[in-house]
């Protein structure tokens, strides 16, 4: 008897146990694509549209152009080539704009058309400006119809900023100077108050990157990635339930709830900074190093679009939503297909001169 | 019409063997007429006569021994119209005309039916008398109007002996109390065989009303073998359990909010523990429960779609018993008995769970691997139930209870020691939240007839949310702290509630009960509390939500009118006024249902209902969150209300076996759920702007067969379902299902009695899957957030029907002397079902990841063990 429940009842029990959590299935809902319309619109640069359509989730063919790698400027297998979008400003309408595309050579394999490099995209003449009321309406003879309003934010500027340095190194070879440093920073700024605004704290930097290939400095311009997790503002969105059991971290959006018409200061820390310059000619090299805080305005969708990908990816309802244990977060969008986003920001930097740190050091 | 007489007469001859000698021996209690009458006659050895149809329909009790066949059947026909006369060896039975008589003078008899040694009130016992019949109510209290001159009362009680007082002599009104004893079942054959749920389908009018005892609960198999009167409510039809292994309770197409839960007639806003997983009623501490989900009494509102009343015990008046129990998530202790013996009893009962046990060691090793950081991790539950209770006299009696229940979670990491930058950073979230309830009630028997009770009671449910974080330098032993946030969040509602109930006798046939009652609230929705805080600034941040203060009153009167032997009504009219922030909703609900005999063992009901709702919660997922907030109607909002018909057809062919077959259809206006995107607005703002208001609708059917007693009990249930919603800020205006429009459903669960020492019970579920919401369509992403997520469009609300879901659990009590263990299997037979669908992405051979839609199974079989020690 023993030997028969070793044999056979206890396989039998553990593969029931360990059958898969998860399988493969296909629901069979019938959905048919919608017109996609999204647009990044910064003052002071002309406006581009990307036109796609959206797509079964399964689709493996669209999938694979679009997932991996997804870029809304090149993906042959969802373009919408034939649309006409019209820009309006202030309820007026401006122009149509016209269709952009460029395909560059670089193709390896036409098994994997995602590594393809180019653009595809309508351009407007028109150069938008803060303030401005801009509507997009994009017709496709396939995919119907779709439009989306925005308005240009107005710049918000960081006035002064405040640092303390924090273990600062230096050390020399024979032909570089390198500078080590965490910064603590504190960059204020004022919110009008008169309108509600929605922010986005982004730094980068330009300095120069030792090459140990040829032990050549060369000068880069890059996004800096800063810890943000102090900045209590960039959590506005988290509820308590959410700091408990969800995800915080990533986000450096912000709208000025807690801070409306009044001066405030964005707290962060940018750690292990490593600067490089050649040891003869220290001076001019040196001078034109710099952290740049870059503190975007930007449009009620752009804030709205973001916090949708927090809360479906990181918060709680969103993550309990995505295996059906509760209604899921959908992608905020304001475009009237529910497909896209056209959004609006400008951009008002801050650059910290990395001379002025290193002779505050010295 | 002689002839037609003579041929409307059976005529049956038997031929007796013999007389027994030693006269006639019956025990019956509440058999039908004609089998006792037969077996009198078999007994006698004569031949007998009566009119067709004399003998339908009644039932009747007789305990005699060895007496003659005129004792007998005097006994058998005592006061109820129909005379005898034995000529030879003939016996004939007919109709006694009714005599012109003088006003006869009528005393009433009332009291309390008990439990022999504990004391416990027994609810819904029957007391007879000469074709007369009360009903003990909910504090066992009963009375019986009858004329004066010899009588003999007899009442009777589901699994307990009869109990007769014997034939004495009314001459005034009396009060007379019986003990009932639940052990002389197994010693005197003369037990009732018949069911309280058998009574409530055969004899009440109500439409859906079931009635539970500890047994009941106790006895279904459930996971982790935690005893759960919500998961026993699962099985019945028409209640959808939502999300597997949860407590959740989904009443014809409603929504979890829509119950009322009542502690001792006090409501309850926190019913569950875990995220749902247990529900906040400790079985130890429970006496019987009634449950009303088709047409409700008009006692009860404030609720649409169903009506919970929990009884808990009050303790023995003679000597003290308790229990230990050890589960696998849970342990439980209950002890009652005299404080006075024969006038104050107490009953307490505690339940915590373990799940603390495991975090913290847990913990503990993680700790003492990692250096930088120190996580403390902490999650249980509690439940303590507390009651207290004095007779001063037959007639006045007083009760005090307290229920706290409390889930706590909280999460605390910091770093061991400052960094080698000088940095050092903590976190801190401690969750609470749960429900406090004291109450003191006095019991009076105004007059024979009318009953009151009166109550006071405080009722808290609190969600107390909090996360703070800080982090900060360190030179030498001087902390200075860069950046402090702290988020809070609060909701409370605090009630204050003064009521009187009574249940008054106006005759045999109809008892009224009317009552009113006043309820402050105080309510604070989840307001947000935030502070952000540096060297140089600090802002606190309270969003604009403020407690409102509301008035409830509401007052209510109902019958239940036995208008002929075969016609019963319930009727009943309730009031509602809900005052808050001065705007005043009033509301009416008309109750109405009747019972209607249509022949013998078949009764066939009708009912209309309206509910009114005043106060709801916003619900975010199918799990139970400590975010889920209660929230009253404000400003323009108008009530919720259901209108809901009922209509059923029950046939007994013995007290042991019903069938049912009731339908439904119900309407919901004003519901509210959160509006589409209601996430995307921030954390503090206003919940009332989060919003949808809009309708639904369910209507469906519901069969069941049980039987109740005898070694193999149990039910076979299946439901019909159809519900759905629609808001206009909701799924673009348009209609769509329900969350848990679970079409079919079946339920069979048997109790199996195998011997004195062992149980098993089985259940089996089998029901057409939840429905859930699943995106269809992606879009591009548009490069805007911090890195690149698929992009979901908007789809309509659960346009998806989860697979057909079945599961069978056991369970098995193998009783000892000192107590019972219980072993069960949750999933016996491990068919793992679907709870939810993934979207996610495979690896193929080519390692090229296409994406799936998987299905999430979730629970496999799960065995558990616990022992109760009784002493």
């Amino acid at each position: 008897m023993r030997r028969f429940i070793r044999k056979y009842i206890l396989p039998l029990l553990l593969s029931i146990l360990v059958t898969s959590c998860f399988t493969d299935f296909d629901p069979g809902i019938q959905s048919d694509p919608v017109l996609c319309m999204s647009s990044l619109i910064t003052e002071g640069d002309s406006i581009k549209v990307s036109l796609t359509h959206t797509w079964a989730w399964t689709d493996s063919k669209i999938i694979e152009v679009a997932s991996p790698h997804p870029s809304s400027e090149y993906n042959p297998a969802i373009l919408v080539r034939d649309g006409v979008v019209r820009l309006y400003v202030n309820d007026e309408y401006e122009e149509t704009l016209r269709l952009e595309s460029y395909v560059s050579d670089y193709l390896w394999n036409a098994d994997y058309p995602w590594i393809m490099t180019g653009y595809v995209y309508y351009q407007a003449d028109y150069i938008p400006k803060s303030g401005d009321r801009l509507r997009l309406e994009a017709e496709s003879a396939e995919y119907g119809s779709a439009s989306a309003e925005v308005i240009v934010p107005e710049k918000v500027e960081i006035d002064t900023v405040e640092y303390t340095v924090s273990n600062y190194s230096e050390s020399v070879t024979t032909s570089t100077m390198t500078y080590g440093m965490n910064l603590n920073i504190s960059a204020w700024f004022e919110d009008p108050s008169e309108s509600v605004n929605y922010y986005m704290f982004k730094t980068s930097s330009s300095g120069y990157v030792y090459e140990s290939d040829d032990e050549s400095i060369r000068s880069v311009e890059s996004v800096t990635f800063a810890d943000v997790s102090e900045e209590p503002l960039f959590t506005e969105h988290v509820s308590a339930l959410d700091h408990a059991l969800g995800e915080t971290s990533g986000y450096s959006l912000f709208s000025d709830r807690q801070i409306s018409g009044k001066r405030y200061p964005l707290h962060i820390r940018l750690e292990d900074l490593e600067y490089y310059i050649r040891n003869q000619d220290t001076g001019p090299e040196l001078g034109k190093g710099y952290v740049s805080l870059d503190l975007y305005s930007i449009s009620s969708s752009y804030y709205r679009h973001v916090i949708s990908i927090w809360a479906a990816n990181d918060g709680i309802v969103g993550s309990l939503g995505s295996i059906g244990l509760a209604d899921p977060v959908f992608t905020a969008s304001n475009v009237s297909t529910g497909a896209g986003v056209v959004a609006a920001a400008t951009k008002c930097s801050y650059r910290l001169s990395l001379e002025e740190i290193i002779n505050d050091m010295q | 019409m002689k002839k037609k007489l003579l041929l409307s007469f059976s005529i049956a001859v038997f031929c007796g063997a013999h007389a027994i000698a030693g006269g006639i021996t019956v025990r019956a209690v509440n058999r039908p007429a004609e089998k006792v009458f037969m077996d009198i006659m078999k007994q006698s050895g004569k031949n007998y006569v009566y009119p067709a149809g004399l003998l339908d329909n009644m039932k009747v009790s007789v305990n005699v021994s060895s007496v003659s066949l005129s004792d007998a059947l005097d006994k058998m026909f005592y006061q109820t119209g129909i005379g005898y006369k034995i000529k030879g060896n003939n016996v004939t039975l007919f109709r006694e005309l009714k005599k012109e008589r003088p006003l006869e003078k009528r005393s009433t008899v009332s009291g309390f039916v008990k439990e022999a040694g504990s004391g416990e009130a027994l609810v819904g016992a029957v007391v007879k008398a000469g074709g007369r019949a009360a009903v003990s109510n909910v504090m066992g209290f009963y009375s019986i109007t009858l004329p004066e001159g010899e009588t003999c009362l007899e009442v009777t009680y589901p699994g307990f002996a009869c109990v007769s007082t014997g034939i004495f002599k009314l001459t005034a009104n009396k009060t007379v109390d019986f003990s009932m004893d639940p052990d002389g079942a197994v010693l005197d054959e003369l037990v009732v065989h018949g069911s309280r749920n058998n009574s409530l389908a055969m004899e009440s009018a109500s439409v859906g009303a079931l009635n539970l005892n500890k047994g009941v609960i106790a006895s279904t198999p459930v996971i982790f073998g935690e005893s759960d009167v919500i998961k026993t409510l699962q099985l019945e039809p028409g209640v959808s359990a939502g999300v597997e292994g949860m407590a959740g309770m989904y009443v014809h197409g409603g929504n979890a909010d829509e119950n009322l839960y009542m502690l001792d007639n006090i409501p309850l806003y926190q019913v569950n523990h875990v995220g749902g997983l247990f529900s906040a009623f400790n079985t130890e501490a429970i006496r019987n429960v009634d449950f009303h989900k088709s047409t409700f009494p008009a006692k009860y509102d404030g609720r649409l779609s169903s009506f919970m009343d929990v009884h808990t015990k009050d303790g023995s008046l003679e000597e003290h018993h308790g229990s230990v129990k050890l589960g696998l998530t849970s342990g439980a202790f209950s002890i009652d008995g005299p404080i006075w013996k024969g006038h104050t009893s107490y009953s307490v009962a505690l339940r915590r769970s373990w799940f603390d046990v495991l975090t913290l060691p847990a913990c503990a090793i993680f700790n003492s691997f990692s250096k930088d950081e120190k996580y403390s991790v902490g999650l249980a539950f509690t439940d303590f139930n507390a009651k207290v209770k004095h007779r001063f006299s037959e007639r006045s009696s007083i009760h005090a209870m307290l229920y706290f229940g409390e889930d706590y979670l909280y999460v605390k990491q910091s770093s061991s020691s400052v960094d080698s930058d000088g940095y050092y950073d903590f976190f801190k979230n401690d969750l609470k939240w749960g429900n406090l309830v004291v109450s003191a009630g006095w019991n009076y028997v105004v007059s024979p007839k009318l009953f009151g009770e009166f109550t006071a009671a405080y009722t808290r449910y609190m969600s107390k949310l909090k996360h703070a974080e800080e982090d900060g330098e360190q030179e030498g032993g001087d902390k200075k702290f860069f950046t402090y946030s702290e988020v809070n969040s609060d909701n409370n509602i605090n009630d204050w509630i003064f009521k009187g109930d009574f249940d008054w006798r106006v005759h045999d046939c109809h008892t009224v009960n009317f009552g009113a009652s006043y309820t402050r609230h105080s309510f604070l929705p989840f307001r947000d509390r935030r502070v952000i805080a540096s060297e140089s600034i600090r802002e606190t941040m309270a969003d604009k939500v403020t407690a409102y203060h509301a008035d409830e009153v509401n007052a209510y009167v109902s019958g239940d009118w036995q208008l002929s032997d075969k016609m019963r009504l319930d009727y009943g009219l309730h009031y509602s006024f809900f005052n808050i922030e001065g705007n005043a909703h009033q509301g009416l609900s008309p109750r109405m249902s009747f019972r209607w005999n249509v022949a013998d063992g078949w009764a066939v009901k009708g009912g209309y209902s309206r509910t009114v709702q005043y106060v709801h919660q916003l619900i975010q997922s199918s799990i139970s969150l400590p975010t889920d907030q209660w929230i009253p109607i404000i400003g323009s909002q108008k009530p919720q209300t259901a209108d809901k018909i009922a209509a059923g057809v029950y046939y007994s062919p013995m007290t042991s076996l019903t069938f049912s077959l009731e339908g439904y259809w119900k309407w919901m206006d004003n519901i509210m759920e959160y509006a589409d995107e209601y996430y995307l607005l921030p954390p503090d703002i206003a919940w009332s702007e989060k919003m949808a208001i809009g309708k639904g609708t369910a209507k469906g059917l519901d069969f069941k067969v049980a039987k109740e007693f005898g070694n193999i009990s149990g039910h076979i249930a299946y439901s019909l379902l159809w519900a759905d919603r629609q808001y206009p800020d909701k799924n673009h205006g348009k209609k769509f299902p329900a969350r848990f429009d679970n079409r079919h459903k079946i339920n069979v669960m048997v109790n199996w009695k195998i011997n004195d020492k062992w149980d098993m019970n089985v259940s089996w579920t089998g029901m057409s899957g939840n429905r859930i919401t699943l995106p269809t369509q992606c879009w591009v992403d548009p490069g805007l957030g911090p890195w690149h997520y698929d992009m979901i469009l908007a789809t309509d609300i659960n346009n998806f029907r989860l697979p057909f879901y079945h599961r069978m659990d056991l369970g098995f009590t193998r009783r000892t002397s000192r107590g019972y263990w219980n072993f069960s299997l949750y999933n016996a037979y491990c068919n793992m079902n679907t709870i939810g669908v993934l979207r996610d992405n495979n690896l193929s051979d080519n390692w090229e990841f296409y994406p799936v839609f998987k299905k999430i199974r979730l629970l496999p079989i799960i065995p558990s063990v616990s022992y109760t020690w009784i002493f």
